[in-house]
């Protein structure tokens, strides 16, 4: 079971990941923009992190260039949940360092999948 | 050839001109023609010649005038018409350029409005998959998770909260459009602003038990001009923006003031301020700049305040320091 931190803005989509999440067992934590959760993420060392784009405080991509500067920080997985699915947004993101993305609107198999893809690869042997 | 005066003196000008460089040609063949049977060598002078052969062929030099008087007219006419060509062209390529550089900027003009409205379909587009997103979500929850009654019920909700979220969005956008296109035209009736305000202060009182709302309405406020729905939409907007922007507990504070020939109302929050570089932003469709935990807004709650306030010849605009509240005045002229 793995410790996931996301961060979003909107409360229904706090929500919605949350209650989709939870038959797998998996531990979520919500913050509200980028700033808190910087702040969740420095203290809970997650396995994984959830991030949308357009937050109030610190935007998705501040928050990637943040983790990146931060040794203990920089190798967690991070997945943009977006709805700037557009090719040259997407391509920034990837630029910024961030694993996989997420087009708005998704769906809980969508989460489960790719929690699943992200920790999967993580575990395999090299 | 025109018959005008001025064309006239022009004609016998050249005409005369054109004489007398006949009458020098003359000579010059005369010159050639000594020069070529050889009498220059025995002393022979064209003037001498050419006044023998003047007071002789008198008729051959008369000959030689009307032939120049025709040449020089038909070499005026063809100057004339030229002239008149060149004219011609330089106004007709004038009128080309002039048209070219009106399309050109018609061109630019309906680009511009094509990149407009692409953008504004890519933000729609954007803003619409937050609601989406939730919509997509809790039924797939609903169809393939094993949960209770209650819990699909207050799904279900959710979805409703998102697919009205959605409506409100769709009607709201219809809504800035048609005042932006200027289909619709305003009422122009006349407003007592301060019992307006009365009104919308009462309902938003109703649906925000958790704030107050004190006014200080100044009893010298004019009737003026106006839409009396639309003024209240702007007043709702602004007093809902009041209360959902400072937490609860606070005051709202609702004024107006009257002036020679405008109405000011001013909503002051205390809540945490906008900052400075997004305060004009803030009228712009879909700018958020600060969480407030509430997911209903449609991003076009101001914008469509500045286009009415606009309509009515007023100004609308926001003061703020972070920290210490904000501040929204509304200039309103007495009459439309």
């Amino acid at each position: 079971l793995a410790t996931i931190v996301l961060c979003e803005d909107d409360p229904a989509i706090g929500k919605l990941v949350k209650v989709a999440l939870r038959p797998t067992g998996h531990d979520v934590h919500v913050a509200v923009d980028g700033a808190s959760g910087l702040e969740l993420i420095e203290a809970i060392k997650p396995d994984l992190i959830f991030t949308d784009v357009a937050m109030p405080k610190l935007d998705g991509l501040r928050l990637v260039d943040e983790l990146k500067r931060r040794p203990d920080l920089a190798k967690i997985p991070v997945v943009l949940l977006t709805a700037s699915v557009q090719r040259f947004q997407l391509e920034e993101g990837y630029r910024h360092g961030v694993t996989a993305h997420l087009g708005k609107p998704f769906g809980p198999q969508d989460l489960v999948r790719m929690i699943d893809r992200i920790l999967g690869n993580e575990a395999a042997p090299d | 050839m025109q018959r005008n005066p001025r064309s006239l003196r022009f004609y016998l000008l050249s005409a005369t001109v054109y004489a007398f460089l006949s009458f020098f040609a003359v000579q010059l063949v005369y010159d050639w023609e000594l020069d070529r049977a050889g009498l220059h060598a025995k002393g022979f002078q064209w003037d001498t010649v050419f006044a023998n052969t003047y007071q002789v062929h008198f008729v051959s030099f008369a000959v030689w005038l009307v032939i120049a008087l025709a040449a020089g007219a038909l070499v005026h006419r063809v100057q004339l018409t030229l002239a008149q060509t060149l004219v011609n062209t330089q106004r007709r390529a004038d009128e080309l350029a002039e048209i070219a550089e009106r399309e050109a900027q018609v061109n630019q003009e309906l680009q511009r409005l094509n990149q407009a409205k692409s953008d504004f379909v890519s933000i729609v587009a954007h803003e619409f998959r937050t609601p989406l997103t939730g919509i997509q979500g809790f039924s797939e929850i609903i169809r393939d998770y094993e949960i209770s009654l209650d819990e699909a019920r207050e799904y279900a909700s959710d979805i409703n909260n998102d697919a009205k979220r959605l409506t409100r969005m769709i009607n709201t956008q219809l809504d800035l459009d048609r005042l932006q296109s200027g289909r619709i035209e305003l009422a122009s009736e006349p407003v007592q602003i301060n019992s307006l305000i009365a009104g919308v202060a009462d309902s938003v009182r109703a649906q925000a038990k958790s704030h107050t709302i004190q006014l200080d309405l100044d009893p010298a406020t004019p009737v003026i001009r106006g839409d009396p729905d639309r003024l209240i939409q702007v007043l709702t907007n602004l007093l809902s923006n009041a209360v959902n922007y400072s937490p609860d507990g606070t005051t709202v504070f609702v004024s107006t003031a009257a002036a020679a020939d405008l109405v000011e109302i001013r909503v002051r929050d205390q809540g945490i301020g906008i900052p400075a570089p997004a305060l004009d932003r803030i009228f712009e469709p879909y700018t958020r700049i600060q969480p407030n935990g509430e997911t209903t807004g449609t991003g076009l709650g101001l914008p469509i305040v500045r286009q009415i306030v606009t309509l009515h010849g007023g100004q609308v605009w926001a003061e703020s320091r972070p920290g210490a509240g904000s501040v929204f005045r509304v200039r309103l002229p007495r009459s439309l």
